[in-house]
């Protein structure tokens, strides 16, 4: 009995939630007879298990629940929200007993009358709105509501729901041992069980039309193959059963005789009431199963518009029912435990196959080799499917959110939406249960304090009805999930004076910050007081709790809002904790391993380069590209010795692990990187757990045991560190912004000998290849590159001779890739980028020249090359020289980094300054908040987030940037985006992949300006 | 294993067996039943900012053992030959430790006759992890109290 009510609780209150939010769903689609089905269903089982059971309240509550729900599905009742609100409330209060029988394995004393009671009245058709009557059928109905109080006697005697489940349950069971020729017949009898007795059930407990039920179960059976023999079987396992559940014998047969009169009920009902009481068996199988096998069809298209409707609606039932079961997978319930169990046995077996194979790898031709490599594939694919068994949809985690909305919406007098997407996206269980809870906090909160009223979101010129977007999916082994609602948002002047009223930062540390960085202020611990609730919109409030959760699981949330647009959460977590990917690196002679999905990148440092590690204030940083990366040298954290002080000093080179952990980049200093490896990561011992930097242990391929890095603990520790960091990175954003007039460039020789350059960062990577192996593609040299095709071209633009070695510069831009074959690469050179331009018309590939250690260069023009080597790439012709401006300000708003590199320089050469803004938000920072001075705008259309049109218009509504020229770059101009592009604001619309275009333009449009100006003065 | 507690055939009265082991030439006792191994001298990964007593972990047949250094934990002076350190493998909560000690000896059956309780002027560090002692011939054993040795570790962790 323990056991079996163990289950019940389990599968209960699995019930409940799939109850809640169809319940919600029903509300939105009161119409679909599938999805009313399935809640009847399901609160129907409730209710037979309880009464099997012996729990008289739980029984009870389900049962009235059931009886509205029985109701709305033959169609008399509407549903209505204060109905659904009812329902939801019987299955709150079936939830609280549930969870005391869970507690104390009885059912606590007390009344639910007032729940009943409700649900009576609702029954009876006193609230809920009753359906137009069925004028045709009323007249049936009374003839049978005649011996109802007998029927409703009889239900009552021989003892309710539970007996006829049972009693269904041992017919079908004895059925099943006789005939067996069905095929799926274990599933068949299942769901036959079901609808017999639920049919029987309301049929007999006084349900008006319910005999159409049994009728409908016949029905569906004759439909699905069954043959009358079965049937009449079946009608007698059920007497049977019945008998032996101690029903009196009278009874047996007036319950039997509805088996009868079921097929035949239009008939009888138009006339008389059946005769309820039958004395000889045999005969009445006989009769009763003669006609419905005989014409079974014309008895179900009875000429009766209500009983049709209660037919119809039943036949669905049993067809869905039958292809719910055909398409439910054959599932089994497992104890978490076992499963458990049998993932950290795998775990040793994937280390015992590690070593194994690293033990053989040394050996050529071991006998060992070939089942070895047959271990290794089963010991992979049985990993694989323990890991399925431990995957669940997300869906599981939002299954109470709707409810949540709903109720919020009542609460707070909104009205939302609640769109999910991707719920089947499936993630290990153990970190589904840790996002459970943070994801019910920021939906919560999206709707607490997120979404306006109705009042507010018209005032805004919003729709009414605010929605919450949740979103899943998958992403490179991770999964992404989006919380989002199209509120008031949150603006980023206001988190910035809660930072700062709250101490958390200064004024000019946030200066130094992009809105993004001060945007992730709200999942900081000190910004969630008490007033933070009225003075920001309340959001924030306990979002660094939300925070420590995920990071807990190694995940990372990001928070950006525009203020009247909405908020968006983005959680990325990882797939799965128990088995994951890790870089293993060396620090004074231990190693240790680093989480792949922190590490961004690798930089290895050699001394010799003169650009190594530079100190700010006694904090190490290192120049990277564009941006100066925060270190911290693991021996020091750690409290490591370097063995030996002389020994640092002869190896020239060190290697910097680039991590990131949410928004925060930042260098590791290690002494050696070795491979990466899927590790097993077991929790550290309760004796090593309080180190922060440590998550946890594992035992590599060798048999040796490491301690797992922990980049967030790693993280917190730096910027525990003090202000000494902020401060540093204060600096660091110094030096970058005055770093912005030095690029570096990387010199080479080609073509007639003299130097060539060509800025660093557009070059994808540097090869080298022999070219003589290199294949024709119609005109075009091409290599095999990178599991791609990679057109070759050399310095005079024409395809690259496939001759000799030679290094290879790679330009990319997402997928595409050309190679430039040079003779010789030179040198990289730090340098300002002081072009002089290419006097007497443009040579072919040439930018211009620059002074580059003391010797004149050309720099190059990456694109000719580009556009050489693949026409499609750039379909774009060169126009006319362009005129020079002196000393213009520019600001040039550009996601990709190719294209800001691409045009910076050329702007430069072209005399304007330019200022660099990575996306549209950025730019309304540089604008409206830094208050720099523009003469020209440029900007990107396709932006991720603030897009150019939205930026364009943004700007025309500050009076400082109303007249400001603002020229749109796009990858493709046609008449409409042109019109769409001035309607936004736009002066200019200009195709980016022609740089020089670009620049008659710019110089167009400001003579343009001027002229205008001083026509105006 | 049989029962820890014998009847002895010389009617002694009841019998304990005991793992003897010394550290920096203390014997010391622990109770059969806990004890799940016996290595000899194991490849131990330290691990940075441990407490002091926790010498690394270690890997057990795929399991993932933490090292106790029983000199650093009894307070003793460093072993001349930390490479040469037994292991003597124990259940607490659930994870497996290690203790390593200076040798590994024989398993006793000592009677409860020579059991005594803690002197009274034993060292208050050791009184705390001792469950009394044994009074062998010319030497006395320390029975180690498992929890103690280990619990502690953890509370000042």
């Amino acid at each position: 009995m323990d056991d079996l009510l163990k289950e019940f609780l389990a599968e209960t209150q699995e019930a409940l939630e799939m109850l809640d939010s169809e319940l919600v769903e029903l509300e939105q689609r009161p119409g679909d007879p599938q999805l009313l089905g399935s809640i009847f269903r399901i609160m129907h089982t409730i209710k037979g298990t309880c009464g099997f059971l012996g729990l008289p309240r739980l029984e009870s509550v389900a049962h009235a629940a059931e009886d509205v729900l029985g109701r709305v599905r033959d169609g008399e009742l509407v549903v209505t929200p204060e109905g659904v609100s009812l329902v939801l409330a019987a299955l709150d209060r079936i939830k609280e007993l549930i969870d005391c029988l869970g507690q104390v394995g009885e059912e606590p004393q007390g009344s639910d009358d007032d729940v009943i009671d409700a649900l009576h009245l609702l029954a009876s058709g006193k609230s809920f709105s009753v359906v137009v009557e069925e004028e045709a059928g009323a007249g049936a109905f009374d003839g049978i509501e005649v011996d109802e109080s007998r029927l409703d006697g009889i239900y009552k005697r021989v003892g309710g729901a539970a007996v006829f489940d049972t009693a269904a349950e041992s017919a079908c069971t004895e059925l099943l041992a006789v005939t067996s020729d069905h095929a799926d017949a274990e599933i068949e009898m299942l769901n036959l069980q079901f609808a017999l007795a639920g049919a029987f059930a309301s049929a007999l407990s006084g349900k008006a039309d319910a005999s159409d039920d049994i009728d409908g179960v016949i029905t569906g059976l004759l439909a699905s193959g069954w043959s009358s023999n079965e049937l009449v079987l079946l009608r007698e396992e059920f007497g049977k059963a019945l008998g032996s559940l101690e029903v009196a014998e009278e009874d047996v047969a007036l319950v039997l005789s509805r088996f009868k009169i079921a097929n035949t009920t239009t008939d009888l009902a138009t006339d008389v009431a059946p005769a309820p009481v039958v004395d000889d068996f045999d005969e009445t199988e006989e009769v009763a199963l003669a006609p419905t096998i005989a014409k079974p069809v014309p008895t179900s298209v009875a000429p009766k518009p209500a009983a049709k409707i209660a037919a119809k609606t039943e036949e669905v039932d049993v067809t869905s029912a039958v292809a719910a079961v055909q398409a439910q997978p054959q599932t089994l319930r497992v104890n978490i435990n076992v499963l458990e169990n049998l993932m950290n046995m795998v775990s040793e077996l994937v280390l015992t196959r590690n070593q194994l194979m690293q033990t053989l790898r040394g050996f050529t031709d071991s006998p060992f080799a070939a089942p070895l490599q047959r271990l290794n594939q089963v010991t992979t694919e049985l990993q694989e499917s323990v890991m399925q068994t431990r995957m669940q949809p997300i869906g599981n985690a939002w299954s109470k959110l709707p409810r949540l909305v709903r109720d919020l919406t009542q609460e707070l007098s909104k009205k939302i939406e609640l769109v999910m997407t991707g719920a089947d996206t499936e993630l290990d269980r153990q970190i589904l249960e840790s996002i459970k809870d943070p994801l019910t906090h920021m939906v919560r909160n999206s709707a607490d304090h997120g979404l306006e009223t109705p009042e507010e979101r018209r005032a805004a010129g919003k729709s009414e009805l605010g929605r919450i977007t949740l979103n899943a999916r998958h992403e490179g082994g991770h999964i992404l999930v989006e919380v989002s609602d199209d509120g008031r948002g949150l603006p980023t002047s206001r988190i910035r004076a809660k930072v700062i009223q709250n101490g958390l930062a200064t004024e000019a540390q946030l200066e130094g910050m992009s809105e993004q960085q001060i945007q992730q202020f709200i999942f900081r611990a000190g910004f969630s007081t008490a007033s933070a609730v009225t003075s920001v919109s309340g959001r924030g409030v306990g979002m660094d709790v939300v925070r420590t959760n995920i990071e807990k699981i190694g995940g990372v949330i990001e928070f950006t809002s525009r203020e009247g647009q909405g908020s968006r959460f983005i959680i990325k977590i990882p797939l799965t904790l128990a088995i994951v990917s890790a870089l293993i690196v060396e620090c004074c002679g231990e190693r240790f391993a680093m989480p792949q999905s922190s590490v961004i990148e690798l930089v290895r440092i050699s001394k010799n380069s003169g650009k190594g590690v530079e100190m700010i204030n006694g904090h190490p940083v290192y120049r990277l590209r564009d941006r100066l990366l925060p270190l911290v040298a693991l021996n020091e954290m750690l409290g490591l010795d370097r063995k030996l002080e002389a020994g640092e000093g002869e190896s020239s080179e060190l290697y910097v692990v680039v991590a990131q952990v949410g928004s925060f980049v930042f260098g590791i200093i290690v002494d050696r990187v070795f491979d990466t490896e899927e590790i097993v990561v077991k929790p550290a011992s309760r004796t090593l757990r309080h180190i922060s930097l440590f998550s946890g242990t594992t035992i590599l391929g060798d048999g040796s045991v490491i301690m797992i890095l922990d980049p967030n603990g790693i993280s917190a520790a730096t910027s525990e560190a003090g202000h000494d960091a902020v401060a540093a990175e204060e600096k660091v954003k110094a030096v970058v912004s005055s770093r912005h007039e030095s690029v570096s460039m990387l010199v080479f020789r080609a073509g007639d000998g003299g130097n060539k350059a060509v800025p660093l960062s557009l070059i994808a990577r540097l090869e080298e290849a022999d070219l003589t192996t290199a294949e024709y593609a119609g005109e075009r040299t091409v290599i095999q590159y990178r599991g791609g095709l990679m057109p070759l071209v050399g310095f005079n633009g024409e395809p690259a001779l496939r001759e000799g070695k030679h290094p290879i510069l790679v330009f990319a831009e997402g997928d595409r890739m050309c190679g430039l074959v040079v003779d010789e690469v030179v040198d990289i050179v730090e340098g300002s980028l002081d072009l002089q331009l290419v006097s007497g018309g443009t040579e072919a590939g040439l930018l211009g020249s620059s002074i580059i250690d003391g010797k004149s260069t050309d720099v190059i023009d990456t694109v000719h090359y580009l556009r050489k080597s693949d026409a499609a790439w750039f379909e774009l012709h060169t126009h006319e020289p362009f005129g020079i401006e002196n000393e213009r300000r520019v600001l040039l708003v550009e996601d990709s980094s190719f294209f800001r590199n691409l045009l910076m320089p050329m702007l430069k050469m072209a005399g304007y300054r330019v200022t660099i803004a990575e996306h549209g938000e950025a730019a309304l920072t540089i604008c409206n908040d830094e208050g720099e001075d523009f003469d020209i705008i440029v900007s990107d259309i396709e932006m991720p987030g603030l897009s150019g049109f939205d930026l364009a218009r943004a700007l025309r509504l500050e009076d400082k940037w109303k007249s400001t020229p603002i020229v749109a770059l796009s990858s493709h101009a046609n008449p409409q985006d042109f019109e769409r592009g001035r309607d936004a604001g736009f002066t200019e619309y200009v195709t980016k992949l022609d740089p020089k275009a670009l620049l008659t333009s710019l110089s167009r449009v400001l003579a343009a300006g001027e002229t205008e100006r001083e026509s105006a003065a | 294993m049989n029962a820890a507690t014998n009847k002895d055939a010389d009617n002694n009265g009841p019998t304990q067996d005991f793992v003897t082991m010394t550290v920096a030439g203390q014997a010391f006792g622990i109770p059969v039943l806990h004890v799940r191994d016996v290595l000899g001298p194991q490849r131990i990964t330290r691990v940075p900012l441990a407490p002091p007593e926790i010498e690394g972990s270690l890997n057990l047949r795929g399991r993932i053992v933490t090292a106790v250094n029983m000199r650093q934990r009894l307070q003793l002076p460093k072993s001349d030959f930390p490479e040469k350190a037994m292991a003597v493998v124990v259940e607490y909560e659930d994870e497996p430790y290690s203790l390593l000690v200076d040798e590994v000896g024989e398993v006793l059956r000592l009677s409860d006759r020579q059991r005594d309780t803690n002197p009274a002027t034993l060292d208050a560090k050791w009184r705390q992890i001792a469950d009394g002692l044994y009074r062998l011939d010319g030497s006395l054993l320390i029975v180690l109290n498992i929890a103690a040795v280990l619990g502690a570790i953890r509370a000042e962790a």
